[in-house]
């Protein structure tokens, strides 16, 4: 990954392109999943519960637990990938150190979060359905946040 | 390496040790960590009513794996640069030994279903190393991101 080594990226054209076309792409990915989510779990806290310990007046099932595993198994990669790739561009590109390094915490932080709530909810407690949601949301809203900031600095250097 | 980067290394390397942790624990919930429940779940079972596994679907869980395994393996051991070179001697074998079990661990379903019997054994055995390398890898990444975070206060 070229451009976590070099500082030249403002200069070099094709660079800077490259980074920007990842970033839109970043952005779509970020917006389709939280759409996606919303089919696929719920985004709030009624559709989530109801995912993950079924509705026996709609009679609806819950959800294996081996089916929430492997939801949170992909969903495990594709955050550490896309917020990789993404923490790399953003604090190359972000604004002060201090808050380069607070935005980017916040976000892995709620990542990790969000991967970690769901299997509390489902042995625990139904109340981390509310954690769960939360660091979902704040996570993907921490890496638009991240993108939006390095979209517009690759733009305007 | 900037310190918002180490940052992002340091939390890669835990979000590894969840996607492992996780993998394993499906693959003990869906088919059994032992030899017997590995290819009663290609092969299928009279007493559970299971039918064996087709290449079709076989396939559907190889190929999204042969993607994100070869990244993830690639972009882990690549953080190896940054730890000082008389602690990586053993990275090209470490990265050798993690493509071969990443590739056993895909393949070896095909061959149990086609008849390989050994192969059950082969497939717990990749798991095992894949697991056991993973993890030891992600750990000195973690180790490293942190050191390095704590030497360079820089933020």
């Amino acid at each position: 990954m070229k451009f976590t080594l070099n500082n030249d990226h403002q200069q070099d054209r094709l660079m800077n392109s490259l980074l920007t076309g990842l970033m839109l792409f970043i952005l779509l990915f970020l917006s389709f999943d939280l759409l996606f989510k919303s089919e696929q779990i719920g985004l709030s806290y009624a559709t989530m519960s109801t995912t993950l310990f079924g509705d026996e007046e709609a009679y609806l099932d819950p959800l294996p637990f081996t089916s929430l595993l492997e939801i949170i198994h992909a969903d495990t990669f594709f955050a550490m990938m896309i917020l990789l790739t993404l923490g790399a561009v953003y604090g190359r590109v972000g604004h002060t150190k201090r808050a380069r390094v607070i935005l980017i915490n916040i976000t892995m932080v709620s990542a990790l979060l969000s991967i970690i709530t769901p299997l509390l909810a489902y042995y625990y407690s139904p109340l981390f359905i509310w954690f769960w949601l939360f660091s979902l949301l704040l996570w993907h809203a921490g890496a638009i946040a991240m993108s939006l900031i390095s979209l517009w600095r690759l733009q305007h250097p | 390496m900037k310190s918002a980067y180490r940052f992002s290394v340091a939390y890669f390397s835990l979000f590894g040790i969840l996607l492992l942790l996780s993998g394993l624990w499906l693959f003990g919930l869906k088919i059994g960590l032992t030899p017997d429940t590995v290819a009663a779940y290609y092969l299928g079972s009279e007493e559970a009513f299971t039918q064996p596994k087709s290449t079709h679907g076989l396939l559907e869980i190889a190929v999204p794996h042969l993607g994100a395994m070869g990244l993830f393996i690639m972009v882990s051991v690549h953080f190896l640069i940054f730890v000082p070179k008389e602690r990586r001697r053993f990275a090209l074998p470490l990265s050798i030994v993690l493509f071969t079990a990443a590739l056993l661990n895909i393949f070896a379903p095909f061959a149990i279903i086609a008849g390989f019997h050994s192969f059950v054994w082969i497939k717990i055995v990749a798991l095992i190393t894949l697991q056991l390398l993973g993890l030891y890898l992600l750990r000195i990444i973690f180790s490293e991101a942190l050191r390095t975070l704590y030497h360079h206060r820089d933020i």
